[in-house]
């Protein structure tokens, strides 16, 4: 197999493969070799599961994510649809300097409104930074025209939001850990795009409108802001 | 014929595919199964070629590990290729109708297919021309796709391998 390593987790690789005919991502949970045998297997095997089953059941809402093409429960490893051409959307906002308000706004409506639908069924994303979410061009493009799209390239051509690495996703229906999500969401922004801070306000926005029973969630991140992620556990 | 690779496997394995329409032999062929070494599929519900890889692909990877579902590797690649555990209802949506006029043959044997060929009455036609035959509202819902889901892509093709990448996955114990 044709395999190319692009990046490296703490948790697994991602590499870039042909797979059934097709440019695919294989993303590989590896042993580690300092847990007890057993328990890795174990482990890598679940969170390869739930990784797998979450990716389903957020597309079945009409969230834009990857297409999953084969989960290999002997190498821990999920194939997965390559999405070209693509750009992330923290390389996005560093590269673009000045970025339209209503292209701003576009995304963060489909953020705030993808990040809900997800809540609706339970399922918590877990790692909502914009590194995990990628731009994607909506319009047909000739493959020449596909293959040298630069970032400046996405300020005019419509484009959807998908959503990446559900490695950490887990199923959960209290406001507090859907408060959580998206107390880490605005952290990530606000900490790598400090100058696009506003952009959470119209996400949280979206999110009312698509999320049920938001009021709750949102009562919860306002006390999740005041103590930060980790609950006390004593004291 | 049109081949494919399946990269999984190292050395890799290749999928021999034909497309026949216009097939009055069916009943005949039906009952000749057992003497056919490969799959004979619905194409009514194909959405692409990759449905069938991924059917390939999933049954030799359960038969390596000896976990294949059903008696024959090529049952397995009919049962792979429904949403649905049940195999007999997997078997009326992708296996051979006594009343089909078209049939999809795929085999991991070239020679196979040879003999296919001869024992079919029918025309050899392009297998690309499947999608289009595709009857997109029953395989809506048959793979249960809601509306909301499909403004994601242009084609059915990556939802519809979403939902039989986690069929029948389990944690082992």
């Amino acid at each position: 197999m044709d395999l190319t390593l692009i990046s490296q987790g703490a948790e697994g690789k991602i590499y870039t493969c042909t797979f059934l005919g097709k440019k695919s991502i294989k993303k590989e949970r590896i042993s580690r070799s300092y847990r007890q045998k057993s328990l890795d297997t174990k482990l890598r095997e679940r969170r390869l599961i739930q990784e797998s089953r979450n990716l389903v059941k957020i597309r079945k809402e009409g969230v834009p994510v990857p297409g999953l093409y084969f989960v290999d429960t002997i190498t821990c490893s999920l194939y997965m649809e390559f999405i070209t051409p693509s750009i992330s959307l923290k390389n996005f906002f560093i590269q673009n300097p000045s970025i339209p308000q209503s292209l701003l706004s576009d995304f963060a409506n489909q953020i705030g409104k993808s990040v809900a639908l997800m809540h609706n069924v339970q399922c918590i994303h877990g790692d909502l930074t914009t590194s995990n979410m990628l731009l994607k061009p909506q319009v047909s493009l000739a493959t020449e025209i596909l293959n040298d799209f630069s970032p400046a390239d996405y300020l005019v051509n419509p484009c959807m939001v998908y959503f990446i690495d559900f490695g950490l996703s887990y199923g959960s229906s209290t406001p507090e850990d859907m408060a959580v999500d998206l107390h880490v969401l605005e952290k990530a922004i606000s900490s790598a795009h400090p100058q696009l801070e506003k952009i959470f306000i119209e996400i949280l926005a979206a999110y009312k409108i698509h999320k049920r029973k938001a009021d709750s969630v949102l009562t919860k991140l306002e006390q999740v802001r005041m103590r930060g992620r980790k609950r006390l556990a004593f004291g | 014929m049109a081949h494919y690779t399946l990269e999984l496997f190292s050395p890799s394995y290749t999928v021999y595919l034909l497309y026949f329409t216009q097939v009055k032999n069916a009943k005949q062929i039906k009952e000749n199964l057992e003497k056919f070494d490969c799959a004979f599929i619905n194409p009514r519900l194909v959405v692409s070629v990759q449905q069938i890889l991924f059917a390939c692909n999933r049954a030799l990877f359960e038969k390596f590990n000896n976990a294949s579902k059903t008696q024959s590797l090529y049952s397995d690649v009919i049962y792979y290729m429904s949403p649905s555990s049940n195999i007999s209802e997997a078997m009326n949506h992708y296996g051979l109708q006594e009343s089909t006029e078209e049939v999809i043959v795929a085999s991991f044997n070239p020679e196979t297919l040879e003999t296919v060929k001869t024992a079919i009455d029918g025309v050899v036609s392009n297998i690309l021309q499947i999608a289009q035959k595709a009857q997109a509202k029953k395989m809506q819902e048959v793979f249960k796709l809601k509306d909301c889901e499909l403004w994601i892509d242009r084609n059915l093709v990556n939802s519809v391998l979403s939902v039989l990448s986690i069929k029948d996955i389990e944690e082992n114990d």
